[in-house]
């Protein structure tokens, strides 16, 4: 259970900071040492000196290796947890029948959102664009959304970089996740699956509104406006 | 002193351009293949210059989109398939038989036809460019169901799956020769743990090309198949199996670019520090046997953004590399440790590979996190990480292991200051071009994309675009090198550097029956032991 | 010489731990199999190398008789990449290309006749 919905912006955040640490710690290691025998072992500062320095140092790098798999395991206990935040907010958003649900309809190349009846007599909301406009995908702020991945030909990729996310959409397969928008805002989102000639112009906005905006939003598209 | 095996001499050869491209000599199946592969290079980096030219500026300047994703299909194709997996295999094919002493490789005819398979398969794949719908441009991957026949019509997509079948099949027939003659052609006394390190992480290569590469070329004919015959590929699973499928071979294949480098700097260390290599059985165990073990189990990270794939089991194994990397590093540095360097073009390309290399490996733990993949996955931090690790990384290793074995190959050298020009040009070229992609990828750049509208990219773009002309400056620098050493050579004899393995205990270039004599093998590193014996043990 | 059967053996055995590890994790059966039967065939492969050492009599020959060039051998490739490429271009190509395989192949065995492999 997640006492919070957590968002895979701050999960993402979180992570990303320890990684980058790491990396930089591990490199500035690396780039001391190159340096120190850079200027240490020249042959020409002494030409008499022989090379020396033991040819193995068996206990020492079996210690060095135990340390490795520790960072390894360190980092790999992370991720485990970081994947199951994100893994837990789907499976809870999932079984939670009063989540908002929107399918998600990659075709090349353009997206379509369906927003599908959640009560009996409820209308679909269908949310599109003429190809080359990017279509508004309308969420609330603060809550989980379901979505539903499905493509109509060639495999595509639902990306929103400001959320730090994507999933994979399949043809005759659907996929489920489910994302939380903590801020309100306009967020680009670009197919990040080649799938075609038109790939790079597959874009959509997600359009995050306050909870109280959303749904006086969602409720005037379903309250029936002449079709 | 042992007697090698000798070959018999033939009467010789009356028509020396047509014997030259039949030989079975592996030394000269080897020469021919890495020209070939330095040409295949020359016609990748073209390819990858218009892409650069067309991104320095937002929206469309110099191709059509339609020319653009043929642009990046086949330069990933041709750099991959054509270019750094045969230009390792060479290395291999020349140096292998030497360094266990052997006279020649083993199944030699085979070796032979490998080579013409492989370069009739680049050849087919390039003809794309001559057909009318344009070259594969579906990608490196072939992806269906894009690839199939109703979404990339034509025969350039046709040519493209031939090409790549058959490169593969070539290149597998090359490494299993290699493989053979490591483990069944070694000189008396050349045991497992005498061999070379080059040798060992050759054989790391080819035991993962068993059975990844015949993967891939079953994998190009079903495509064919489904390309002639509907519909392999469709369905539920159709999609992913053919992804589990590729990348069964994809991922290996890109260690089978990396393995031979890594060994090649250890040889090149290990000459220049005047040290043998520093945890040898170390080096063996993670680099040869632990990280080739790893690289076939962790394909499914390709995959984490899907969400159908057993995420946390490939995050495991890609997860593990750090422990086989970690060693391997540790290994490298120590050789260099409190050794006496020369400083050598050949060493500091492998000095350079190191730090930057370590920059591709870094960001490639970073994206064997799913958490952190699912922003990275197909951005331009993906593109940074691989162009890090191939070129920043694989390329510089592969101008190390030139430098390092260029004398033995012609018998005379590359000249020094060329080389030291060549690697800073390329030095600043490449970090010009590839560390811009961090930023761009963290900030939502997708790639396989010629128009990337106005998000306040252009900037990065043009660095890096600038960056890719320095690139081929220095490139341009290096074969101005090779014609000026091969025009006016300065000869190099036997053992120009003091090297510590077998194919310096041979004349540069060796006789086609390799040696007349070998020295005794009494460890990995046989030449240091009677250089040591000769002027007594290092202090 | 005689060891040499070890690293395909014991790097297959490797593999075959790792698949397993597989099977803490929820696998996917593709996957297993995959890997899994990797490690399989390079066992049997390392087992072949066994087979192919214990029935080695005696050491090579010292000197070993080798044609240095082999046109049998570039015809048979030559060959087989005509045929695939008739796959495209039509049976046209599927035919020459097997008439230059079947030359190559000719070619190989006669040279095989007159010096060792």
């Amino acid at each position: 259970m997640i006492a919070a919905a957590t968002d895979t912006r701050t999960n993402y955040d979180t992570l990303a900071a320890i990684y980058l640490w790491v990396a930089g710690v591990v490199f500035a290691i690396i780039a001391l040492a190159v340096l120190w025998i850079v200027v240490r072992y020249p042959s020409g500062r002494d030409p008499a000196r022989s090379p020396s320095g033991p040819v193995d140092a068996h206990r020492t790098e079996a210690v060095y290796a135990v340390g490795l798999a520790v960072v390894a395991a360190v980092l790999i206990g992370l991720t485990f947890h970081h994947q199951d935040q994100v893994d837990d907010l789907t499976t809870v958003a999932a079984e939670n029948p009063a989540t908002l649900r929107v399918d998600v309809i990659g075709a090349q190349w353009q997206w379509r959102f369906r927003y599908p009846a959640q009560r009996p007599g409820q209308r679909v909301v269908e949310q599109t664009a003429p190809e080359g406009t990017p279509p508004e995908l309308v969420v609330p702020v603060g809550r989980p959304v379901l979505f539903s991945g499905r493509s109509q030909d060639v495999v595509h990729d639902f990306w929103i970089p400001d959320l730090k996310f994507q999933r994979g959409i399949w043809p005759d397969h659907t996929e489920r996740w489910a994302l939380v928008f903590p801020h309100p805002g306009r967020f680009t989102g670009v197919c990040a699956w080649f799938c075609g000639l038109y790939h790079q112009n597959m874009h959509f906005v997600a359009v995050a509104l306050p909870a109280a905006a959303f749904d006086r939003w969602l409720a005037r598209e379903r309250g029936g406006r002449a079709a | 002193m042992s007697v090698a095996p000798r070959l018999a001499p033939n009467p010789p050869p009356a028509a020396p351009l047509i014997d030259s491209m039949i030989s079975v000599d592996h030394k000269a199946i080897a020469r021919r293949l890495l020209a070939f592969a330095l040409l295949f290079f020359l016609a990748g980096g073209v390819m990858a210059l218009l892409m650069r030219t067309e991104l320095a500026e937002p929206g469309l300047q110099i191709v059509s989109t339609q020319t653009y994703n043929a642009l990046f299909t086949m330069h990933g194709s041709t750099m991959i398939y054509l270019v750094i997996t045969p230009l390792a295999l060479a290395l291999g094919l020349y140096l292998v038989p030497l360094q266990v002493g052997a006279s020649r490789v083993a199944a030699p005819r085979v070796a032979l036809a490998g080579l013409w398979i492989f370069v009739l398969g680049g050849l087919i794949m390039q003809a794309g460019w001559l057909t009318v719908g344009g070259p594969g441009r579906a990608t490196w991957i072939g992806v269906a169901p894009l690839s199939e026949f109703q979404r990339t019509p034509g025969a350039g997509q046709d040519f493209w799956i031939i090409g790549v079948l058959l490169a593969t099949l070539g290149e597998w027939l090359i490494g299993m020769c290699v493989l053979a003659t490591a483990l069944g052609r070694r000189a008396p006394g050349m045991t497992l743990m005498r061999m070379a390190p080059f040798t060992w992480t050759m054989v790391g290569t080819t035991l993962m090309m068993i059975f990844a590469f015949p993967v891939l070329i079953v994998l190009m004919g079903l495509l064919f198949y489904d390309r002639r015959n509907c519909c392999l590929f469709d369905g539920p699973q159709g999609p992913l199996t053919y992804q589990e499928l590729f990348w069964f071979y994809g991922h290996p294949v890109v260690y089978v670019m990396f393995f031979p480098f890594v060994g090649a700097v250890a040889e090149v260390f290990s000459a220049f520090s005047g040290r043998r290599l520093f945890g040898y059985a170390f080096f063996v165990a993670s680099t040869a046997l632990l990280f080739a073990a790893l690289s076939s189990s962790v394909w499914g990270h390709h995959l984490f953004t899907s969400g159908r794939i057993n995420a946390k089991y490939f995050a495991l194994t890609s997860h593990g590399i750090i422990l086989a990397a970690g060693l391997e590093y540790f290994d490298l540095i120590g050789t260099l440790w409190r050794g006496r360097i020369r400083w050598t073009a050949a060493l500091l390309f492998g000095v350079v590979f190191l730090v930057q290399f370590l920059i591709g490996g870094l960001s490639g733990i970073w994206v064997a996190s799913p958490t952190l993949d699912f922003n990275a996955n197909n951005s331009y931090v993906v593109v940074g990480h691989f162009h890090y690790t191939l070129f920043a990384g694989s390329v510089f290793g592969a101008f190390a292991a030139i430098f390092y074995w260029f004398p033995k190959w012609t018998g005379a050298f590359l000249r020094e200051g060329l080389g030291k020009l060549q690697l800073v040009i390329m030095f600043v070229g490449t970090n010009m071009t590839f560390a811009p992609m961090f930023a761009l990828g963290e900030d939502g750049m997708t790639r396989r994309i010629a128009n990337y509208g106005s998000r306040g990219w252009e900037t990065l773009n043009t660095i890096a675009t600038v960056g890719s002309y320095i690139i081929a400056l220095g490139i341009l620098v290096f074969l101005v090198n090779l014609y000026v050493s091969l025009r006016r050579r300065r000869p190099a004899g036997d053992d120009p550097w003091s090297g510590p393995s077998l194919e310096w205990a041979t004349s540069s270039p060796p006789p086609p029956h390799n040696f007349d004599v070998l020295p005794p093998v009494r460890s990995f590193a046989p030449l240091l032991d009677a250089r040591e014996a000769v002027e007594g043990a290092p202090a | 010489m005689r060891r040499a059967w070890v690293v395909p053996a014991g790097w297959g055995a490797g593999l075959i731990v790792l698949a397993a590890v597989q099977l803490t994790l929820h696998p996917e059966a593709i996957e297993l199999a995959m890997l899994a039967g990797s490690g399989a065939i390079v066992i049997v492969i390392g087992a072949a190398a066994l087979v192919a050492e214990r029935r080695r009599r005696g050491p090579r020959a010292p000197v070993e008789v080798l044609r240095w060039t082999s046109a049998g051998a570039v015809a048979l490739a030559v060959g087989v990449c005509l045929i695939v490429l008739g796959w495209e271009l039509g049976a046209w190509m599927v035919g020459i290309g097997a008439g230059v395989t079947a030359l190559g192949l000719f070619g190989v065995i006669r040279e095989t006749r007159t010096g060792r492999p």
